[in-house]
């Protein structure tokens, strides 16, 4: 469902993407592992398109994602995109941040709309925060409350970029639970992190990014166990 | 020392207070009109990938930040009557407030709309959201807010500001006063009398925004 075909692109003269191409099929949790400025986090914005690509393809569905394009709306509405600042909407409850999109993107009726953020409020355990706004929840809590904003608009696809780096580390293991129950539901995910025990648990084969390469790929046992690549091994290494 | 007063009475008051009405009458005209240009301005200065229209933007902003109040006031009285067009003084006076205050707004228009930050941008548009529903339901929540202070400031600027409407005969605040102080020689008592009422008119404005600010601020 999608596809990328040698994707590069440059920060001015930076070349953070060299000939990215991979595919991810339904129901698959590809985790993307590396260095800081690897081009981990760059892949996903250019995946829903808010980082435009100089070279290669980008395809949703068979549709090709172009940053400024006008239809790119449309597939930002089926590929969900949770933030590593959460950047949950100030000044609007836990539940009117979920039911916003759902209601001005989508067109739901108001009270459907609610009905659904309900749901997904619930399906991350945060019935009880419905009428709370953001500045008053725990990080975890604000994480799970933009996962269920993202899973409100019925995505295809979810990107989690670093989602639990700015978390204390106690809140760490709520935010990974809810994606975990998440996979095993099958929503096809892709995830960057530094968790390695959850890529290992949950991933369906990991990605090692390396100078905006990939410098392995692999299923997750292999990577973790039998690295190949220099700088996988010396990575792995270092974060365990 | 009470002869001076004599000749002045509650009629004149009275006139005062009227030409205070006048006044509030031509700020709120003027705010408002100004706000509808100040948005536009503020939109296209913000343009991130529009550079013709951040330019035209901030043209308009220094043009008219940049020159005296009074002087567009004469140009719009004395120069469009050179032209032609003979305008009335109300309309005289409408325009050059309208333009000063889309200027002046404008930048505080883009000064709200580069503080919210950028990540709320992205959660919106990741959303799926367009230009426009982003604005309304992202940007705008936290832009009115950081906006409401210099808004404020800038009213309490408009309110003094349409007193030199007074130089094109428009009978407003000030130049009730200059009437009234030519009929009764009592021109410290009317003009402190004139400067109590622009008072009385700012500083509810200042309360006001000094709630709202409080009100508003809850969540941030």
């Amino acid at each position: 469902m999608l596809k990328l075909e040698n994707v590069h692109k440059w920060f001015g003269s930076l070349h953070v993407l060299n000939g990215i191409s991979f595919e991810v099929s339904r129901g698959q949790v590809t985790v993307i592992i590396g260095r800081s400025g690897s081009g981990k986090s760059t892949i996903l914005r250019c995946i829903n398109g808010l980082e435009p690509i100089q070279e290669g393809r980008i395809r949703v569905d068979g549709e090709l994602v172009e940053a400024h394009s006008r239809h790119v709306h449309k597939i930002r509405e089926k590929v969900g995109f949770v933030f590593q600042s959460f950047n949950l909407f100030p000044y609007y409850t836990a539940l009117e941040n979920v039911s916003l999109a759902p209601r001005i993107v989508k067109g739901l009726p108001a009270a459907e709309a609610r009905t659904v953020a309900e749901q997904m409020l619930a399906r991350v355990g945060l019935s009880d925060k419905l009428a709370v706004y953001p500045d008053k929840l725990s990080g975890g809590q604000q994480q799970r409350v933009a996962i269920a904003r993202a899973l409100a608009m019925k995505p295809e696809l979810m990107l989690f970029d670093e989602v639990t780096s700015a978390l204390d580390p106690e809140l760490v293991g709520e935010v990974l639970k809810v994606m975990q129950d998440l996979a095993e539901g099958g929503m096809t995910m892709i995830v960057v992190t530094h968790e390695m025990g959850f890529a290992r648990r949950v991933g369906s084969r990991v990605l090692f990014f390396h100078e905006g390469q990939i410098a392995e790929e692999g299923p997750p046992d292999q990577i973790f166990t039998d690295p190949r690549n220099e700088n996988l091994r010396t990575f792995i290494q270092s974060i365990l | 020392m009470p002869d001076l007063f004599i000749a002045f009475s509650y009629k004149d008051i009275l006139f005062l207070l009227q030409a205070a009405l006048v006044t509030i009458g031509l700020c709120a005209m003027a705010f408002s009109c100004g706000l509808v240009v100040a948005l536009v301005i503020g939109l296209f200065r913000t343009a991130r990938r529009f550079p013709a229209l951040r330019w035209i933007g901030g043209a308009y902003v220094e043009i008219f930040r940049g020159t005296p109040l009074l002087m567009q006031i004469f140009v719009a009285y004395f120069g469009l009557s050179i032209l032609g067009l003979n305008l009335p003084p109300f309309v005289a006076v409408s325009i050059p407030l309208i333009l000063y205050t889309g200027a002046y707004m404008g930048e505080i228009v883009r000064a709200g709309v580069e503080a919210v930050p950028r990540g709320q941008w992205e959660a919106g548009r990741s959303l799926g959201m367009r230009y426009r529903q982003l604005m309304r339901y992202v940007v705008a929540p936290v832009a009115v807010r950081v906006m409401i202070p210099p808004s404020v400031g800038f009213l309490v600027q408009l309110v003094k500001g349409t007193s030199l409407a007074y130089v094109v005969g428009y009978v407003e605040l000030t130049r009730a006063g200059y009437i009234v102080s030519q009929s009764t020689y009592a021109t410290m008592l009317v003009f402190t009398l004139v400067g109590a009422i622009y008072f009385g008119i700012n500083y509810p404005l200042s309360l006001a925004s000094q709630r709202l600010e409080v009100r508003l601020r809850r969540h941030a």
